[in-house]
């Protein structure tokens, strides 16, 4: 918009658009100014793209107006094309672990609450490395990226949960599947892939999700309070009695525990059968944990966590449940194969504001399970 | 789309340069902010009158681009400013139907009968094809004074319509007696008086406005008129709004519509009524004195349901008599 202001006297701007947008400060001003000034705004028709709907030829523009209701024909010199804003054509997001919306470009942290950061910590952005923005708003992004910067720097040191994952050295064999999935480039390989390497957790740029747990096959990696052991203690407490009518629930910190408080703090009725195990993350679940509880003869297991759709995700860890979503999909696959109806192992992703959801997915999936194992209730399986 | 598509045949509209910028300096741009919202299309009395939509917002569109009318609605319009009334956008729609009128006129693209009127205008200075000599018919018994300056407060300027058609006769009549029971000092041109030019004006032929609206200032001028009273709510808005007589200026005209006046009378004490008036009260809703609050009229109420409550106040004492204590 800043572009288009009358040229020189005898030359004529107009404007041939799909349509017309302004909202920053003072930029409908701006366009009322173009208009009053004498710069002509079109719309064409916008079914169809430009070099379908507007043709040049011999000095002249034409296209369907359709407040006008006819074909118009500009008699004009010039046509230019104004292309749209792409993203930087690099790999700089996939070299720093960013998330990146449709459009390709670099995604906040939060719109609101977190404009400038990353879900990266220590990564801020500013300006047209997320979309599309006048200089005002990239001075103002940038001023806010460079506080956030200068904060942390300033202090020299920073804090953390004592949440971060801590490795086995003896039992790391270096296959470096960790660092593979870690979400924020967090687990630093030390030396060759194989017996001779292994790996050390960067616990600055560790979050805690526990991602890397899980992946482990080897359990040189634990989580601290979301241990291995304390978790199957969990799920062997959990199914002492009637397992056969227990649905094991596993929930993330942030979404899934969420909504299931909800759930409660609303006063919804849902089965009692139901036992909900957290963790941090749904990509902290591993298959050692649903193995055991169907060795125990859980009913059901549920794995929850933040909602993660086509077009985004809502995890707090960088994208990590879309990790759980490949797993869940693999483990339906290898318990189907060893004689475990497929329904006993469900995957639902619950959002903290879903308390309602929760219940009437509870609902749902005890009703199931019911059907398949019968009305044998109370009988230890 | 495809409801849209034109038909194959239809010739497209070129824009050309030339008449948009004719436009563009006629009107100042006045149809440039239009966004196409179409609320002066649904507002147009005409679209009821007719039972089909006169698309108040096409005519905006065109005389955005610069595209004389090709239909002949623009001369339907009869400037009565509903639309600008609703108009989001603030734009004056009637100055951009005039500038299309103009390009109508430049064309010679104007329906038949009208250049009659102007040249009726030109000939008899009124566009009645009315004799000028009969113009002050109405007032021969009533033994009117040709206006003085040193003995008259204000100049009664009657206007072509309230001078020849009869029936706006009788309201002359009735304000002239009402100015006389108030003991107001006046005068009249008579024969001299200058038609305002209102037609020329709306029919959008600017540059004889223009040459008439100086012819009109001149008389003005050479009888040291400071005060005028206008029968003709249209006389009064042209004068008010489309001459260059600034009141502010010390050789200014202050303006008024007669209704105008006589509350001023009234609120002065000068004009009493002869007892409580316990009547209900139609109004006509007077599209060029009480439509924009411009010409010194303001309205209560959104206007949209009907309910709306004049508070002109030679209305609003009138409702209230109670209020003149009698």
């Amino acid at each position: 918009m800043c572009g288009i202001s009358p040229g020189p006297p005898g030359k004529t701007v107009r404007v041939v658009a799909k349509d017309i947008r302004t909202y920053s400060r003072q930029a409908e001003e701006l366009y009322e100014k173009a208009m009053q000034a004498g710069v002509m705004f079109f719309h064409y028709d916008s079914d169809k793209p430009p070099q379908e709907a507007i043709r040049f030829q011999d000095n002249y523009i034409d296209f369907f107006d359709h407040y006008l209701g006819s074909e118009v024909r500009i008699p004009s010199d010039l046509l230019v094309l104004v292309v749209g804003l792409l993203p930087a054509d690099d790999d700089l997001a996939e070299q720093l672990k960013l998330a990146h919306s449709e459009d390709g470009f670099l995604m906040e942290l939060h719109p609101k609450l977190g404009p400038a950061e990353t879900a990266t910590q220590g990564i801020f952005i500013a300006g047209a490395s997320q979309g599309a923005k006048d200089v005002r708003e990239s001075m103002a992004q940038a001023l806010a990226a460079a506080g956030k910067a200068g904060a942390l720097l300033a202090r020299g040191s920073i804090e953390k949960e004592p949440l971060t994952a801590q490795v086995n050295l003896d039992l790391c064999i270096g296959c470096m599947r960790c660092v593979k999935v870690c979400p924020y480039h967090a687990i630093e390989q030390i030396g060759p892939v194989g017996k001779d390497g292994t790996v050390r957790i960067q616990e600055a740029a560790c979050m805690g999700c526990g991602t890397c747990a899980a992946e482990c096959n080897f359990d040189a990696i634990d989580m601290p309070y979301f241990t291995k052991s304390q978790i199957l203690a969990q799920i062997d407490a959990a199914l002492v009695e009637y397992p056969g009518e227990k649905c094991l629930v596993f929930t993330c910190n942030w979404c899934s525990y969420a909504g299931a408080d909800l759930a409660g703090i609303e006063k919804r009725q849902y089965p009692a059968s139901a036992r909900i195990i957290r963790t941090m993350c749904s990509a902290r679940f591993e298959e050692d944990f649903i193995a055991r509880a169907f060795e125990k003869g859980a009913g059901a297991v549920l794995i929850t966590g933040c909602r993660l759709t086509e077009t985004g995700s809502d995890c707090h860890y960088n994208f990590a449940n879309k990790l759980t979503w490949k797993r869940f999909e693999h483990w339906q696959r290898k318990f189907r194969r060893k004689g475990i109806d497929p329904e006993r192992l469900q995957l639902r992703w619950i959002s903290a504001a879903e308390g309602k959801e929760f219940a009437s997915e509870m609902d749902e999936i005890v009703r199931r399970y019911k059907a398949e194992v019968g009305e044998n209730i109370h009988v230890p399986v | 789309m495809s409801q849209f598509e034109p038909a194959s045949t239809q010739a497209p509209v070129e824009i050309n340069d030339e008449k948009w910028s004719l436009l563009q300096s006629l009107t100042g741009g006045a149809a440039a902010l239009c966004y196409q919202c179409g609320v002066c299309t649904a507002v147009c009395p005409w679209t009821r009158l007719r039972g089909k939509t006169t698309s108040i917002r096409q005519m905006m569109r065109r005389a955005q681009l610069g595209l004389p009318d090709d239909d002949g609605e623009i001369w339907l319009c009869t400037t009565c400013e509903q639309c600008e009334a609703y108009c989001p956008r603030g734009v004056d729609i009637t100055k951009a139907i005039r500038g299309l009128r103009y390009l109508a006129w430049q064309e010679r693209q104007t329906p038949a009968g009208l250049p009659s009127i102007l040249w009726s205008l030109y000939w008899n200075n009124n566009p009645w094809s009315q004799p000028p000599s009969s113009r002050s018919q109405w007032a021969k018994d009533l033994d009117l004074p040709p206006f003085d300056h040193d003995k008259h407060e204000i100049l009664l300027h009657v206007g072509c319509t309230a001078s020849y058609d009869r029936r706006s006769q009788k309201v002359t009549r009735a304000v002239v007696q009402l100015f006389k029971a108030a003991g107001v000092s006046f005068g009249y041109l008579g024969e001299d008086e200058p038609c305002c030019g209102e037609t020329a004006l709306s029919l959008g032929h600017q540059p004889f406005f223009t040459e008439m609206a100086g012819q009109a200032t001149a008389v003005f001028r050479d009888k040291r008129v400071s005060y005028l009273v206008t029968v003709s709510p249209h006389c009064f808005d042209t004068f008010k709004n489309h001459y260059a007589i600034n009141q502010s200026d010390d050789a200014g005209i202050q303006v008024q519509h007669y209704s105008q006046y006589l509350c001023q009378l009234v609120k002065e004490g000068r004009l009493k009524f002869g007892g409580a008036i316990n009547k209900r009260l139609t109004i006509h809703d007077p599209c060029i004195l009480a439509r924009l609050p411009i010409n010194g009229y303001s309205w209560s109420g959104s206007g949209r349901n009907g309910t709306q409550r004049c508070r002109h106040d030679l209305l609003w004492w009138r409702w209230r008599p109670d209020v003149l204590g009698e």
